[in-house]
Order: C-alpha cells, then structure tokens, then sequence
C-alpha cells in the first residue's frame, strides 16, 4: 500500500510536480532525522543531513528503480551522508570504551523505577541510545523503529546478514540490561 | 558395621528410580521462555517507539521545498543514440560481416571503389617507429595497462571495504 502511495508522488515528481515531493519529506521526516541523529549525536548536524538528504534523493530519484521501498533507498542516502560528514568533520561520537566506562562503572545512576516519572522515560530511553555507539545506534533505529528487515538493512549499510543477526542480539542484550527496570513496566503495561 | 551401611546403601539405590516429568515438559519449558522473549522484545519495541523517533524543526519540510530546484524536471539522463538503436546497429554489422564472409568470392568490387581504397591507403599509410613495434615496447604497455586496470579495482574495494568496516 505505501510502496504504491510513494510511487504515485515519485512519478509526479518526475513528471515535474516539484511540490508532490513535499509528501515524501512529510512522510519520512521524522525517521530520517532521527537515522542522522543517531550517528551524528546532534541536532544540528542531523538537520543538515536530514536537508542534503532529501535534495540528493529528488535530484537522483530518476536512478530508482523500485525493486526495494523507497524508504530503503533514502536511508542509503543518509547513512551515507552521515558518515561521510563524520568522516569530514570528525564529529566527536562515542566510543566503544566510553561506552563500556559510562555504563559499567559504579558511577552510572539509574533511578529506581518508582522515580521515573511517565515524562522522564524518554530522557532515559533517549540516553541509552545516545549512549551506543553511532552505527550501532542506527541499526536499533532500522530495526525497532522503521521495522526494516535484515535483507534491507544489508543494502542500507552494506553489513553481511550474519553480521547484522550478531550485532542485533548483542544491541538487544545490551538494552534489555540497560532498560530493565522501564522494560518490566512496560511488560505490565502489554500484559 | 560398615557393611550393613554398604548394604543399606545398596539397598536404597536399587529402589530409587529416577523421576520423570510429564512427556510434554521440555515443550512447555521451551514454550514458556520463548513467550517470555517474545514479551520483553514487544516491550523493547513498544519502549524504543514511544520514546526515540525524534522530529526536526516545524519548518522542515519548507526548508527543503525551497532547496529544491523550483519549476524544473528532475534530469533523466537520456543518451542520444537509444539502446535500441545500438542493438539494431550491432546486428546490421554483424550481419554485414557474416555476409561478406560468406561470400567473398561473389562480390565484385568496381575499378572506381579500388582506386579509392587505395587513396585512403596512401593518405593513411605512414612509417611506424621500430620502437613501437618492438616487444619490449609491447610487454611495457600491457604492465601499464595492467597496473592501471589493478588501481582501479583496487581502489573501488577499498572504498567499499571502509564504508563497511566503519560498521565492525
């Protein structure tokens, strides 16, 4: 149903209704400017990603084909947009052992479950995120938010399917200890 | 003394028999941990959704209309010569060649067609230095074009291989 919907406004667009392109950038907003956000670590920069990332894909979208989604296609565009500007900028991200440190040492304060107000849970969320290593945080995205599937998120990133599987068991061990406490509430809530 | 308790012991292990659960057990097990997996992992999801999609600025989407090239067709490369006509091309020659081959000794060239011939041949024809024709000259020019044709494979992989391993 929205590999049909895209297609409509992607052939208007390139029958030359620039503005039937405001609907892909409508749709897609959001998740892009989180995919950016992940790796760069900072609003600013994810705009600017999020931005370069539209006008690349409206000025190349005659090179898609459609045999993936669209969605697929446009996060290629931003993964590589993100880490060509890390590359260029050399963005401070954290690093593997940082992330060791912040988390496993005594001084990581996770409050009792009782404390976490219904508002803060996103500020906790958002910090053991923000807390993964910057691919690491975007393969979540894909997986969690976007629902994308291992066959797409091998030709968003260009990682093998076993090494995705790999680093997606680890990611999930990862946040099932970090976000136990909001996971058992959460598991309440489901139940 | 010591070989009543032997004898007891004996006794005690001959009688016990190992328990057994119900035929079904390691099935309910394994079904209630996968259920259990399966719970925490919507939970992971339900959490991740709520609370990590992040919006841009309000004015996003017309910051990036006005970005856009206004009142323009996307560019769709268009060669001038079409595939088409390139395949129909490529049969006609080959077409040409096969007949040609097949009958050489029928055509019949006329006396005007042979004296141009041979003026293109005068036109064209020149001396070309024995160097050039030498096989160390050759044997040189098929190490460049070797060594050319590796830089590029090579540098396409590598380019690939660190966009990947950025990832590991």
């Amino acid at each position: 149903m929205n590999i049909t919907t895209d297609q409509i406004y992607i052939d208007k667009v390139l029958q030359g209704e620039t503005n039937a392109f405001a609907y892909l950038v409508n749709k897609y907003k959001n998740m892009v400017f989180t995919l950016a956000r992940n790796i760069v670590k900072n609003n600013e920069d994810a705009e600017e990603i999020a931005q370069d990332s539209f006008l690349k894909a409206f000025q190349k979208l005659h090179t898609f084909k459609g045999d993936s989604k669209f969605s697929t296609w446009l996060y290629t565009i931003v993964y590589r947009n993100a880490i060509s500007l890390i590359r260029k900028n050399k963005i401070s991200t954290t690093n593997i052992d940082n992330y060791v440190i912040d988390n496993y040492s005594s001084g990581f304060d996770f409050p009792q479950i009782e404390a976490i107000k219904k508002g803060e849970q996103k500020k906790y969320v958002a910090k053991a995120i923000n807390n993964l290593p910057e691919n690491e945080a975007f393969l979540i995205s894909l997986y969690y938010l976007d629902e994308s599937t291992v066959d797409e998120i091998e030709k968003i990133t260009g990682l093998t399917k076993n090494n995705i599987k790999v680093k997606l068991f680890r990611l999930r061990k990862k946040l099932f200890n970090e976000l136990s406490l909001l996971l058992k509430e959460e598991v309440t809530t489901i139940l | 003394m010591e070989n009543e308790s032997k004898n007891i012991d004996k006794i005690i292990k001959q009688n016990m028999d190992i328990e057994k659960p119900s035929l079904e057990f390691t099935e309910k097990v394994m079904h209630q941990i996968l259920a259990s997996e399966s719970i925490r992992e919507k939970a992971l999801i339900s959490l991740l959704q709520k609370h990590t999609l992040k919006e841009p600025s309000i004015d996003f989407t017309s910051k990036v209309m006005s970005i856009l090239p206004k009142n323009s067709h996307v560019f769709v490369y268009k060669p001038v010569i079409s595939k088409n006509v390139w395949y129909l091309l490529a049969v006609g020659f080959i077409l040409m060649v096969v007949y040609i081959f097949l009958n050489a000794d029928d055509i019949v060239t006329s006396e005007l067609l042979n004296s141009y011939i041979a003026k293109i041949g005068t036109v064209f024809s020149f001396k070309i230095p024995n160097l050039l024709i030498s096989p160390i000259f050759a044997l040189s020019m098929f190490a460049l074009s070797s060594l050319l044709l590796l830089d590029y494979f090579l540098r396409n992989r590598m380019t690939k291989t660190h966009e990947n391993t950025h990832f590991l």
